[in-house]
């Protein structure tokens, strides 16, 4: 059968904590694409997916039975980043100027897709990591964030809605420079 | 069905999740209304994309490394609270003691529980892995005069924040004189030296004078390891090697704590360029695992043991109100220079000086078994730099013939063996017209452990007349490559940097240095 994240975040906290591993192949796809938009670089975001996890098992106790999992782990990524890119800005300098590495030059047009989702309203951010890079049914969303199926396709409609807009944006920015 | 509602309808529709007669008014209009058949084309354009971009984001994974951090962490804080739990199993021994006494007599009361405390080692790993850092102590100073027995005090505090490379450091100096007609006096110069990560603020207090220096990105880098380094090191225990120097002597009471004295002396051959001796006592507590003091002592030659600092407070892991490292000049203070006009501080971590010239050490890096060094031969009696010194030269061959150069470098060993490095070329870059060596310093002995860290003697000659003239340099940094992305990161960088090219020659790349280093 399948556990729910309350299963098994119980199953940690009752000397199970290897099932935490569950929790992380759960959502370790929906962080990682939502870091990758806020930090625009793939290595920098892996480390901060790895860091948010840490951080959540060690604070699995704080996290309410009634609050969902994926809202939580959102919010903690969202504190790990704003460390990371304080001290990204930092290095910045030290990055350009070595030799042979490129992390930089990867903050491109190539997460401009998840650059997008992350700059959604958060209701509306939530729904479309859990639904594309949760790979969540529609009523798996609903379930898990509480709220009635009508809203989570009028969420998905208007998130798609105000990506297309970000990105066609992007684009004629990049046409017209 | 309208155009919003069909818009507010569009993930329903694609999901399949319409009621049918829905479904058959989304159609009917889609047929109507062109715009909005364009919309269900562009958003299952987006729907597609997501899917796909889902799935190849899915394909990295990330379960076994954060399993494996947690693991570590858990055995760290596991041993944090070793000492917590120690306090409750010897009181537990202790009852379970008195049960057999009554049976067999009085056991030998000696170290009963001593396989759960805290050692000096425990306290020194719980410092390694500390993030931040605050210490407080007392610094003691002896009167110029040997004679004269009078101690002074002055404070000493440290605060380190790791992550962010900043620290903060009060400490004073003492200089000392003598002259035939006024005999010994000293003066003692409180001075504080502040890091935001960005700029570091140097304090006189005696003059109260402000002066700033700016760190360049690589050296923010090399200060946060300089900071971990520091705080392992040196501020808390001396040098790591000394820890199995630490015995435990007794048990004493500090603040109404019950502390077990640990003491060690640094005697022999730990140090051959300087005669002094060190002793140091720290006291843990039983309840806590807690360092509550620590006491040091030196002796140089000819003077009797003399105490040096006195640590009364150590915290780690707290949180440090940024103002700890602001930057700001304190009021009334003359400021020498501003942040605008600061110089970046220099790369030169040590110099050396013969009638031929001054040397300019710049970095070493330790490789497992080889150093990697950057001379700058800087020619302080106004010489021209003679580029063809350093045409034709080859990697692993000899370095070039300058004025003056680390012809080796020299350790000796615990057992007191000599091991000596050599040199050979890697590469040279210059910049602004001044030219910089970099070389490899390896070894056919086996080469000291870092953790043995001894300073290096620097063999130092003018190369043309051959004559070796030896001298200890201070190796600042000393950090250990640990890998190639740090080799790509600082030694490299280190190469653009000092490059009016901006960029380091392609072929020296880690795996170059290993093979070099193999032959």
């Amino acid at each position: 059968m399948d556990y729910s994240d309350q299963d098994y975040i119980e199953h940690c906290l009752n000397g199970r904590p290897d099932d935490f591993r569950f929790l992380i192949q759960r959502y370790q796809t929906m962080l990682l694409s939502y870091l990758t938009g806020r930090l625009g670089n793939h290595s920098l975001a892996e480390e901060a997916v790895q860091e948010t996890f840490v951080r959540a098992y060690f604070s699995l106790k704080k996290l309410k039975k009634t609050q969902s999992f994926s809202a939580w782990l959102l919010g903690i990524a969202h504190h790990v980043i704003q460390k990371q890119i304080y001290q990204e800005q930092r290095q910045h300098r030290a990055v350009q100027i070595t030799a042979g590495q490129t992390q930089t030059a990867e903050f491109s047009t190539d997460y401009a897709l998840e650059q997008a989702v992350a700059k959604l309203p958060e209701h509306c951010r939530q729904v479309i990591l859990l639904r594309y890079y949760g790979e969540c049914s529609c009523k798996e969303v609903a379930q898990e964030l509480q709220i009635p199926l009508g809203t989570v396709t009028k969420t998905i409609s208007r998130a798609h809605a105000f990506m297309r807009e970000y990105l066609t944006r992007d684009q004629n920015e990049e046409n017209s420079e | 069905m309208n155009c919003q509602a069909f818009e507010e309808n569009l993930a329903a529709y694609v999901e399949q999740m319409l009621e049918e007669d829905e479904r058959q008014r989304f159609e009917s209009h889609r047929e109507q209304c062109p715009a909005c058949r364009r919309r269900l084309e562009q958003y299952l354009e987006l729907h597609k994309k997501l899917i796909n971009r889902s799935k190849s984001f899915a394909q990295k994974r990330v379960d076994d490394q954060v399993m494996n951090r947690i693991v570590r962490q858990q055995t760290f804080m596991l041993r944090s609270l070793k000492m917590k739990r120690y306090r409750r199993l010897s009181m537990g021994a202790a009852a379970a003691i008195l049960l057999v006494a009554m049976i067999l007599g009085w056991p030998d009361a000696g170290d009963s529980g001593s396989a759960f405390a805290n050692d000096m080692k425990d306290v020194a790993q719980v410092f390694q892995n500390a993030r931040t850092v605050h210490i407080k102590a007392w610094q003691y100073f002896r009167a110029a005069d040997p004679a004269d027995q009078e101690l002074t005090t002055e404070p000493w505090e440290y605060w380190c924040d790791v992550d962010n490379g900043c620290y903060r450091r009060k400490a004073a100096h003492a200089s000392m004189s003598y002259s035939s007609s006024s005999g010994y006096s000293s003066t003692i110069n409180p001075a504080e030296t502040v890091c935001d990560g960005e700029y570091i603020m140097h304090i006189d207090h005696a003059q109260k004078t402000v002066r700033y220096s700016k760190l360049n990105q690589i050296h923010y880098l090399l200060e946060r390891h300089r900071q971990n380094y520091y705080v392992n090191l040196n501020q808390i225990y001396g040098d790591s090697k000394f820890l199995d120097l630490y015995q435990k002597v007794g048990i004493e009471i500090i603040d109404d704590q019950e502390c077990e004295i640990w003491q060690g002396e640094k005697t022999g051959p730990a140090n051959p360029f300087n005669q002094h001796q060190a002793r140091f006592k720290s006291w843990i507590s039983l309840s806590s695992g807690d360092l509550k003091k620590l006491m040091t002592w030196d002796k140089s030659k000819n003077r009797d043991w003399s105490p040096d600092h006195d640590y009364y407070l150590f915290e780690h892991d707290i949180h440090l109100a940024p103002s700890v490292f602001s930057t700001e000049p304190p009021a009334d203070y003359q400021l020498l220079n501003t942040k605008a006009d600061a110089p970046v501080q220099s790369f030169a971590t040590s110099r050396s000086r013969s009638n031929t010239g001054e040397m300019i050490c710049y970095f070493n890096f330790r490789l497992q078994d080889a150093v990697v060094l950057c001379l700058g031969s800087l020619d302080a009696y106004g010489n021209e730099p003679k580029p063809e010194l350093f045409e034709g030269l080859k990697p692993g061959g000899p370095l070039p013939l300058l004025p003056l150069t680390i012809k080796g470098l020299r350790q000796i060993d615990p057992a007191g063996q000599e091991i000596t490095y050599s040199p050979c070329h890697i590469c040279y870059t210059v910049k602004d017209g001044q030219y910089y060596e970099w070389a490899l310093y390896q070894t056919d002995n086996k080469p000291l452990a870092f953790n043995e860290k001894m300073p290096f003697e620097v063999l130092t000659g003018p190369q043309i007349s051959g004559q070796i003239v030896s001298g200890a340099m201070g190796f600042g940094y000393g950090k250990i490559i640990e890998d190639q992305q740090y080799f790509d990161r600082v030694i490299r960088g280190i190469m653009a940097e000092l490059s009016d090219s901006g960029a380091a020659p392609d072929y020296v790349t880690y795996d170059f240095i290993t093979q070099l280093i193999g032959k």
